[in-house]
């Protein structure tokens, strides 16, 4: 009878702690219930605070590398985010041997203390599949996200996720480190291939070498209508003393870069001579 | 003191244990050896031959003293300023490159740790093969290229290293030029692709941009939490092994892919009533559905990369030889589920009470 009873109460407690599709993780916006939860060290402590601005729970299991990995940068990312209102706790399953757990903390060198999830409750009413997830909340214990393990920039999204909740972060700049721009690789863009043609000019001209600083400034301008081309032409033509040759090169650079210090020298120069 | 001595010695046994356990198993990432060592190539100019295709500008002209103190080539003295202060003189992109946050140490050192700066039998003035070069430092790299049973053509082709990593320096972790599945899907976006066994390989931009919900790893962008892309031992290059066929014996080590994230207790045990919704009151019909020596694996249901139903769930899975598409016919319930045939009779399941709703 005790028995069905308890049954019974299990029953209503599990449909009262799913409060979204089973399918999927808890979105951003749930309360997350703040429960009280044994701790690996032995005593009692609350998943959550309310006196941090954040909150991270982070979702691991022992015999497992990405749960290694993942600890390893987080225990990072909890140094480099001392003096900030962060409240972090781990959470293992109840199955979990203690003195694995504690073998794993050590290993990682996470500070954040570890709660244990009886029969993973607190992970299964969050809807996770996975491990390791970090959950993070506000001091309202409004969940703003789950996420995932991944090898590429881990610590900065945790941190970035962590910016959002303290209000240091904005949705454009938490794009920024979820989708960084592509990184140009040397050469690729024709103009930077142009100025290097242009800077090679430059130093030909330095040791008189005129006709190969010509070919190099041409060759900048075959790819790119280089201000720095034109202007290195015009030096050319003054260091012949041809400065009405030179005059018109300047001109043509500052045409497309009024600022191009060179042009600009090269024609105050021929303006006093 | 001793007590606490005692227990910290006890930790560290625990923990050398279980590194000791992970240690027999490949590691799931791509490992790189972080204690690279500098090579030192020769920079002096190579002999002229028909190999030696490649030629610095200012080597070329003669002009020695763009770069060294004297116009001599015989003699054309030291360099008038440091190696890298010198490049970037010419080669300004370097300055705004090298300023980003991942930087690739034998880069910051010195550009002719990889380049010679006269002339080279290859491109981009590599002391040597570009392969060659990165695994010359990279040993766990080269292992993995070496050993690999199944190969990578990105490894091979195009640029080899550079198609993916900037070995210069990155706004990205591994100087990646991207994130993952941005450079995977420059290749695998197109139609025709085919395996090294020969089979088919997916569009993955048209197969996602049909199939809505994404697997979380491809939502993450992060393709190598599956793949090993320097090359690997299990077909399609996955990290670990997963089955390759619609039945097989049950065994945890068979799913080592899916464990790798996945909690295996979703599978293999009997009961639950928090790891899965796929359960009938606290019956795992996973474990039913898995747990048989004709078992179905993960892809009979599941399809990994995104599909167009939740739960991953397939609309229906290639079946024998002549790859006849098996139905699911998976409905989502306000209670559970229900799948009809062709694989078995309708069942329906909930998952919202410890009471199954199977016939007693």
């Amino acid at each position: 009878m005790i028995a069905t009873l308890r049954l019974v109460l299990v029953s209503a407690a599990l449909v009262l702690a799913a409060p979204f599709a089973a399918h999927a993780h808890a979105e951003a916006g749930t309360i997350v219930e703040n429960v009280e939860l044994r701790t690996i060290a032995g005593g009692k402590e609350r998943l959550l605070s309310a006196k941090a601005r954040a909150n991270v729970f982070v979702f691991f299991r022992t015999g497992q590398e990405r749960s290694v990995d993942a600890l390893k940068m987080l225990a990072t990312c909890e140094k480099e985010m001392i003096g900030k209102s962060v409240h972090w706790v781990g959470l293992v399953s109840s199955t979990e041997s203690p003195a694995e757990v504690q073998a794993l903390v050590a290993l990682t060198g996470i500070a954040m203390p570890v709660l244990i999830d009886e029969d993973d409750k607190v992970y299964g009413a969050l809807g996770i599949r996975l491990h390791p997830m970090v959950g993070i909340a506000d001091a309202k214990f409004k969940l703003a996200t789950i996420e995932m393990y991944r090898q590429i920039d881990y610590c900065d999204i945790i941190k970035g996720r962590i910016k959002v909740v303290l209000g240091e972060f904005d949705a454009a700049g938490m794009e920024k480190v979820l989708n960084p721009p592509r990184g140009t690789m040397p050469g690729e863009d024709i103009r930077d291939v142009a100025r290097r043609d242009v800077n090679l000019g430059r130093k030909q001209l330095q040791i008189k070498q005129y006709d190969k600083a010509l070919v190099s400034a041409n060759k900048a301008l075959e790819k790119a209508p280089m201000a720095g081309a034109f202007a290195l032409i015009g030096e050319v033509h003054a260091a012949r003393g041809n400065c009405a040759a030179a005059v018109k090169q300047y001109d043509q650079a500052l045409k497309l870069d009024p600022a191009e210090k060179h042009a600009l020298a090269g024609k105050a120069a021929c303006a006093g001579k | 003191m001793m007590m606490r001595l005692m227990r910290s010695s006890w930790l560290m046994l625990v923990a050398a244990t279980l590194l000791a356990g992970t240690a027999s198993a490949a590691p799931l990432k791509t490992e790189v050896n972080k204690k690279a060592t500098r090579r030192g190539f020769a920079v002096a100019p190579l002999p002229p031959g028909p190999n030696v295709k490649w030629s610095h500008g200012p080597y070329e002209a003669g002009d020695c003293s763009i770069c060294h103190d004297r116009n001599d080539r015989a003699s054309p003295g030291p360099l008038s300023m440091g190696i890298n202060e010198t490049c970037f003189g010419c080669h300004e992109e370097f300055q705004a490159i090298m300023a980003r946050k991942y930087k690739h140490v034998p880069a910051v050192e010195t550009c002719t740790n990889c380049h010679n700066p006269h002339n080279s039998t290859e491109r981009k003035l590599l002391a040597t093969e570009m392969v060659e070069m990165c695994t010359g430092c990279h040993k766990g790299i080269k292992d993995q290229i070496v050993n690999a049973k199944v190969r990578h053509d990105a490894i091979t082709t195009g640029e080899k290293c550079s198609n993916c990593h900037n070995p210069h320096a990155a706004n990205i972790e591994k100087l990646l030029i991207q994130l993952p599945f941005d450079l995977c899907v420059t290749c695998h976006s197109k139609d025709g692709m085919v395996a090294g066994d020969g089979k088919p390989m997916t569009n993955y931009k048209a197969w996602l941009s049909d199939n809505k919900v994404w697997h979380e790893p491809v939502k993450a962008k992060d393709c190598s939490a599956c793949h090993r892309t320097h090359g690997g031992a299990n077909f399609r290059l996955l990290v670990a092994p997963y089955p390759p066929a619609f039945y097989a014996p049950y065994e945890n080590k068979a799913y080592a892919l899916c464990y790798g994230c996945h909690n295996d207790k979703v599978v293999s045990v009997p009961e639950t009533t928090t790891l899965t919704g796929f359960r009938d009151g606290s019956r795992n019909l996973h474990y039913v559905h898995v747990h048989k020596e004709r078992g179905r694996t993960c892809r009979a249901c599941h399809e990994v990369h995104a599909s167009k139903q939740d739960h991953h769930i397939r609309e229906g899975v290639p079946y024998g030889p002549k790859g006849w598409m098996l139905k699911i016919n998976y409905t989502r319930l306000p209670n559970g589920g229900s799948c009809a045939k062709t694989c078995h009779e309708t069942k329906t399941y909930n998952n919202k009470t410890l009471t199954s709703s199977a016939p007693k």
